[in-house]
């Protein structure tokens, strides 16, 4: 008989069976988290099914859930218990959120301000808002199987409409044009612009409105709010009447708003022509009648050699437009606002300069706050937009002068 | 009577002082396991969920131990989700990367007879990555994905002999390298084109995935890496002292009766399929299988019998080592491959400086 | 009475077809002898003992090996430096199972197999740091632990000091003598061969060789067609020991040293 060292064999086996044996333990079942004893049941834009533990004991917000977006659609700041990462924090303070529910900006028990505050792996997010034990997550905080698996409560995690609709539920997109009629020029436009659902604004902010007031279990609030919406829409079809308009300007328009470019009687520049190459090439070919944009000023713009003989840049109708994402999230409140701005840059002589004040009542109706002068100019980007063709409109104390204009 | 000149004392000289080839030398081993399975368990600590050792501890002997759960386990639901769902697939991932790396690269060099090899410089690594990319296009199952890196490995480390054998220096290890360098850059260039072919979809996944990352870490793919790994690397363990004469050249391993050819490539298809169930399931991580068999080699020496269990230990220990950092200090998710390329570097860096060729092959 | 161990018949061997290294080689070595090859550098002696060892496939005719055997490279170099040890325990290759470890007995065998050859206080030394002759005693060792019934030696003296040279050459005898080893090995010095070997090849290039008793073939004569130069074969008493060795005449030297005097 051989007298084998198998001391040392050991030395390997041993770790190799170790680790063998813990990977074997992820073949047991994996842990379920069990239904909640009292509970809510709400069914999310995706047909997810999520019971929300009673008693409440508040919302976390999961990664690229803004808390901006939240705050916007459910108007509820005391029900957070999480409300994101530093990075999210510093977004917040950007936006016009953190003017309104300064609360939720200033309380630091809503932030993580940990060791791993800023680890966006899906898997560690998990626990970060495992560690919160809200009732009920926004968002899926890592991979939607992962949190389905286990059976967490995460509120538009994954899912389809479809899916939704599949459950018999009714669809949450009713009213979704707001009574726009078909845009003459949509026969003309790409067919994936059109088809993808996502065309007017309304296609994205009516569903999530809804569904955020069911499940801070108000449903009744989302009514009124969107039909406050679509009279702000309806308020400027009846005073632009885009259909009798002669002349409609070509717009270079970049962010959120394209499919509100019929409304404001402008046609979209970029869909009317399809050119390839590259974005500068484009531009040149397509020559607008005005730019919109919502990065950088005007007069960056016009100072770069490659736009000089631009008609727009020649013209002074290169603007900063008021964007979606930069004091807003859902676009609820601004869209309405947007479009009349856009209205009345591209048509003066049909419009009363009326954006301001639209801007200050329907932030004063959704979420009874007051903007100041200052933070309208913000908004606006009135100083960016000093040296653009009709922008004076848009400033402090216009509206007395801008009467006499109209009445030579 | 038989006493030669040459033992006269005036010659010789005192002791090696080469801990390795003392009996202390199997403590490091020991030792090294300790580590790792201590790691492990350190690992499930670090999270944004507040989780104690002695907790972690308690859960993952729960779960390895053969037998049902308790009843009344005493741990919360949240706690088992975040060892056995959120993060003990990704230390498993770590832990068994590093383990195939380090064993696999120890195999390579002690084969190649060449310090200076690794899977990613033989052509093993950017061959499976090739296969994996490949089935990635052609949106194949994990499984698909595996099995093609593993032809991909296997077929890259066939060409790089081929070469050298045309070159008649299949035992030269410059021509070796070259030609290993020469293969890889085939691959690579090749799994650029499969990028190319890619659609909008596919790219971002394989971008990521070559980079080299745990993110993502799920049972089915732990499943993935530990039976090739643990089972591939059990047999190359059992051979590993084939690998101290095939380090003798291909002549003499002959000379002492050893089937040469035979256990080259049984050798080269276990090392193939293990990089290759890595690469599938973390994309290509660099370095570690290179410098992990240097690192071993200086604390236990160059004999395999010792150096390959140290060797896929300490690429364990490292790996997890790594990962940790990613996944707690650094602000981002960084990809491994980027991360051990980036601490790699300096530590081999230092390790030249500090050795100066101790432990190292000379001439 | 002895029987063959290795034989070779006709072999030849050609990198290229038609560039023959050697042809129409022919020989027998009788077990537990000692046999010497002989020739000038690049005549082909390492290929025609890897043709022996199977290590290249002879172009023509055929090897014969009844044995184990093992080889010792001319100059051994290790990528990695093993112990003394480690490097005689690979000697067991045949006796340790595909997928098992040397066993406790092996080592044993390593050990006493180093006893045996005095160097046993360098068991964990590593290999790099003996000298030349150690190391080649080091490779003595691992050949007998191996249970090599034909030990081939490639240049065994070659890199080494005089005193080596005949700790080697002594070696050599013993495992031939004591051992009953069969040795076959490649030299430059005929000297070396005449001392220790009992047969000897000269290869005189192409399908030219001649083989026979060491003493009949390493002549005056042969050595010239052998080397080119000129040797002398001298017969001497040394302790009552009557001893033959070769001593290579200097013609230039010679001659100058004559006129100086």
């Amino acid at each position: 008989m051989m007298r084998k060292p198998i001391g040392r064999e050991l030395l390997w086996v041993v770790p190799f069976l170790c680790i063998a044996l813990i990977a074997a333990g992820l073949l047991r079942h994996e842990p379920r988290f069990p239904a909640p004893e009292h509970f809510r049941t709400v069914v999310d834009g995706g047909g997810n099914v999520i019971k929300i533990a009673l008693p409440f004991r508040g919302i976390a917000l999961a990664t690229n859930s803004f808390p901006s977006g939240y705050l916007e659609s459910t108007r509820s700041p005391q029900l957070l218990v999480f409300a994101g990462k530093p990075s999210d924090r510093d977004m917040l303070a950007q936006n016009a959120m953190s003017w309104i529910y300064p609360e939720v900006l200033n309380n630091n028990k809503l932030w993580n301000t940990r060791l791993f505050r800023e680890n966006t792996s899906p898997f560690t997010e998990v626990e970060t808002l495992l560690a919160y034990d809200p009732s009920v997550w926004i968002g899926c905080g890592g991979s939607p199987d992962l949190v389905r698996r286990v059976g967490l409560p995460a509120f538009g995690c994954g899912g389809s409409p479809a899916q939704r609709e599949r459950m018999g539920l009714p669809s949450l997109r009713s009213k979704e044009d707001c009574g726009t009629p078909p845009d003459p020029m949509r026969s003309r436009y790409p067919k994936g612009y059109v088809n993808s659902g996502w065309y007017y604004p309304e296609n994205y902010l009516f569903p999530g409105i809804r569904s955020s007031a069911e499940l801070i279990g108000h449903p009744e609030f989302a009514e009124p709010r969107i039909d406050s919406y679509c009279a702000a829409i309806a308020g400027l079809r009846q005073q632009l009447q885009p259909a009798s308009l002669a002349f409609r300007p070509r717009v270079q328009m970049e962010g959120e708003s394209r499919g509100n470019a019929p409304r404001a009687g402008v046609i979209d520049a970029e869909v009317e022509r399809r050119i390839p190459g590259d974005d500068a090439e484009r531009l040149l070919v397509m020559d607008p009648d005005m730019i919109f944009m919502v990065t950088g000023t005007p007069q960056q713009f016009a100072r770069d050699l490659r736009w000089q003989g631009l008609k727009a840049v020649q013209n002074h109708r290169v603007y900063r437009r008021p964007g979606q994402l930069e004091f807003w999230a859902t676009g609820l409140t601004i869209q309405p606002v947007i479009v009349r701005w856009m209205a009345e840059v591209a048509h003066p002589e049909r419009l009363q300069p009326a954006v301001r004040q639209l801007l200050r009542d329907r932030v004063m109706s959704e979420f009874g706050y007051r903007l100041s002068e200052e933070q309208i100019d913000l908004i606006l980007h009135v100083k960016e937009n000093a040296g653009s063709v009709g922008a004076e409109r848009f400033t402090r104390g216009y509206q007395a002068t801008s009467e006499q204009g109209s009445s030579k | 009577m038989t006493e030669a000149i040459i033992a006269d004392p005036a010659r010789s000289r005192p002791k090696a002082g080469s801990p390795w080839t003392t009996a202390y030398g199997w403590a490091i081993p020991l030792l090294l396991g300790v580590c790792v399975l201590l790691a492990m368990l350190v690992s499930l600590c670090i999270g944004a969920y507040p989780m104690s050792f002695a907790q972690a501890a308690r859960i993952v002997l729960h779960l390895a131990w053969p037998g049902p759960l308790p009843e009344n386990p005493p741990w919360t639901v949240r706690e088992l989700v975040v060892v056995q769902v959120v993060r003990l697939p990704r230390v498993l991932l770590a832990t068994l990367a590093g383990l195939g790396l380090g064993i696999s690269g120890t195999a390579l060099q002690g084969m190649m007879r060449n310090p200076l090899v690794g899977p990613d410089i033989v052509g093993v690594s950017s061959g499976a990555a090739f296969g994996g990319v490949l089935a990635m296009l052609f949106d194949f199952s994990p499984a698909g994905v595996i099995a093609l890196a593993f032809c991909g490995g296997m077929l890259a480390i066939f060409c790089t002999f081929t070469l050298a054998r045309l070159a008649h220096a299949s035992s030269s290890s410059m021509i070796l390298v070259l030609s290993g360098i020469f293969i890889s850059g085939l691959f690579v260039a090749l799994i650029d084109l499969v990028k190319r072919l890619a659609n909008d979809a596919q790219f971002p996944t394989m971008a990521f995935w070559l980079l080299g990352s745990f993110v993502g870490a799920d049972p089915r793919k732990v499943a993935m890496i530990a039976i090739p790994t643990l089972g591939g690397g059990a047999v190359l363990m059992m051979m590993r002292w084939r690998l101290n004469l095939l380090s003798l050249g291909d002549l003499d391993a002959q000379s002492l009766g050893m089937n040469a050819g035979f256990v080259r490539w049984t050798i080269l298809a276990l090392v193939s399929l293990i990089v290759a169930s890595q690469v599938a399931v973390s994309g290509v991580i660099g370095w570690i299988g290179l410098v992990v068999p240097h690192c071993a080699r200086m604390l236990v020496g160059p004999d395999h019998r010792r150096l390959l269990p140290v060797s896929g230990l300490l690429g364990a220990l490292l790996m997890l080592a790594l990962d940790d950092i990613t996944r707690a200090l650094i602000r981002a998710e960084i990809p491994s491959g980027v991360m051990t390329a980036l601490i790699g570097t300096p530590v081999v860096c230092f390790l030249f400086w500090k050795a100066q060729g101790k432990g190292w092959g000379r001439e | 009475m002895s029987n063959t161990v290795i034989e070779f018949n006709n072999l030849g061997h050609a990198y290229r077809p038609g560039e023959w290294v050697f042809q129409n080689y022919s020989a027998a070595i009788q077990q537990g002898s000692i046999f010497a090859l002989l020739g000038p550098n690049g005549c082909g002696k390492t290929t025609l003992l890897k043709v022996l060892l199977g290590a290249l496939k002879p172009s023509t005719g055929s090897v014969v090996m009844d044995g184990r055997s093992a080889f010792v490279p001319q100059l051994f170099q290790v990528t990695f430096d093993y112990s003394v040890l480690d490097m005689v325990l690979m000697g067991r290759a045949r006796q340790v199972g595909l997928f098992s470890q040397p066993s406790v007995e092996d080592e044993e065998a390593a050990m006493a197999s180093l006893d045996r050859f005095g160097i046993a206080h360098f068991a964990r030394h590593p290999f790099h740091e003996l000298s030349g002759g150690e190391r080649q005693l080091v490779i003595f060792a691992r050949a007998l632990v191996s249970d090599a019934e034909i030990l081939i030696l490639d240049e065994p003296t070659s890199a080494l000091d005089l005193k080596n040279q005949i700790v080697v050459l002594d070696w050599i005898t013993r495992l031939s003598h004591q051992d009953g080893l069969t040795i076959l090995f490649t030299t430059h010095h005929p000297h070396h061969a005449l001392a220790v070997a009992d047969n000897a090849l000269l290869m005189l290039g192409g399908s030219n060789l001649v083989s026979g008793k060491a003493g009949d073939v390493l002549s005056e004569e042969n050595l010239r067609a052998l080397y080119g130069v000129d040797l002398k074969l001298l017969a001497f008493e040394h302790k009552g020991h009557s001893h033959e060795t070769l001593v290579p005449v200097l013609p230039y030297a010679s001659r100058a040293r004559q006129q100086a005097r």
